[in-house]
């Protein structure tokens, strides 16, 4: 019996990410050729993947990085006394 | 040559502080990604590294029965990350708090090569993934700042939070669906383009 969306949308982001059994990934491709709302669905919660990924800041200057080492290790001593 | 991490640990549990350090140095800029992903703030996130470190001070001798060190160290930043969540829930804002960086290093921060409009960007779409991410629960939202973000495994993810794949993989899901609801506006932008 074929599946109804609900149960195609409960694997999208396993589809997403690529980690579903091979019949399912078919199936969902199959589905997502026939059902507008679902393939809205996929396109828009990959744009929401892709959106984090690209918010993610840059790395810390390593000027920064060096100085927050420093902050870190005199707080220790404070801590620790050493 | 450079010591691996198991070689490093080893050492620290023996009681070589160089060994520490040497941990802490390779270590501390993950761990601040991450915890400031996921607080939003330079303050708090900098409370997560201080503290994770000097938990793992002192539980040293626990380290003796661990295989991974850097998912016992996540383990504990985001443990401690998740605690003061909800002591500052409501307490703060989840704004980049720059005004609290030592001088120097604020000038550091204004010294990144971006164009203005780029940098206005970046934060406005920063400032918009937080206040979505805000809005989850802090375990969906752990979640999907350690996969969709810092890129984690799933099985990586389900070994920070001593939970099955299948609780990661629901979570990741059901954190995922709100933040599309959220970011939707965003999302209708771009598809205009």
């Amino acid at each position: 019996m074929a599946r109804k969306c609900p149960e195609y949308i409960e694997n999208l982001s396993d589809y997403l990410d690529g980690g579903i059994d091979p019949e399912l990934c078919a199936e969902i491709e199959a589905h997502l050729g026939e059902c507008n709302n679902c393939r809205i669905m996929v396109d828009t919660l990959r744009q929401t993947v892709t959106l984090c990924r690209e918010g993610k800041p840059e790395t810390l200057p390593a000027s920064l990085e060096k100085k927050l080492t420093g902050l870190l290790r005199e707080r220790w001593r404070q801590k620790f006394g050493k | 040559m450079n010591k691996t991490i198991p070689e490093l640990v080893e050492d620290f549990v023996k009681g070589d502080e160089a060994a520490f350090t040497e941990l802490v140095s390779r270590f501390q800029k993950k761990i601040y990604t991450l915890a400031h992903h996921f607080l939003g703030n330079h303050l708090d996130a900098d409370e997560v590294v201080q503290e994770t470190f000097v938990r793992v001070y002192k539980k040293r001798e626990d380290l003796k029965n661990v295989n991974y060190f850097s998912t016992f160290l996540v383990r504990i930043a985001t443990n401690y990350a998740i605690d003061l969540l909800r002591k500052r829930k409501g307490h703060r804002s989840m704004s980049e708090d720059t005004a609290s960086l030592p001088g120097e290093v604020q000038l550091d921060l204004s010294r990144r090569v971006a164009t203005p409009s780029q940098m206005f960007e970046q934060k406005r779409l920063m400032d918009e993934i937080n206040r979505a991410l805000d809005l989850l629960p802090p375990k969906q939202r752990l979640t999907a700042v350690l996969h969709d973000v810092e890129g984690y495994s799933k099985s990586e993810i389900a070994e920070i939070f001593n939970c099955p794949q299948a609780t990661v993989r629901s979570n990741l899901h059901i954190a995922r669906m709100k933040l599309r609801k959220i970011l939707r506006q965003r999302l209708r932008l771009k598809e205009q383009k």
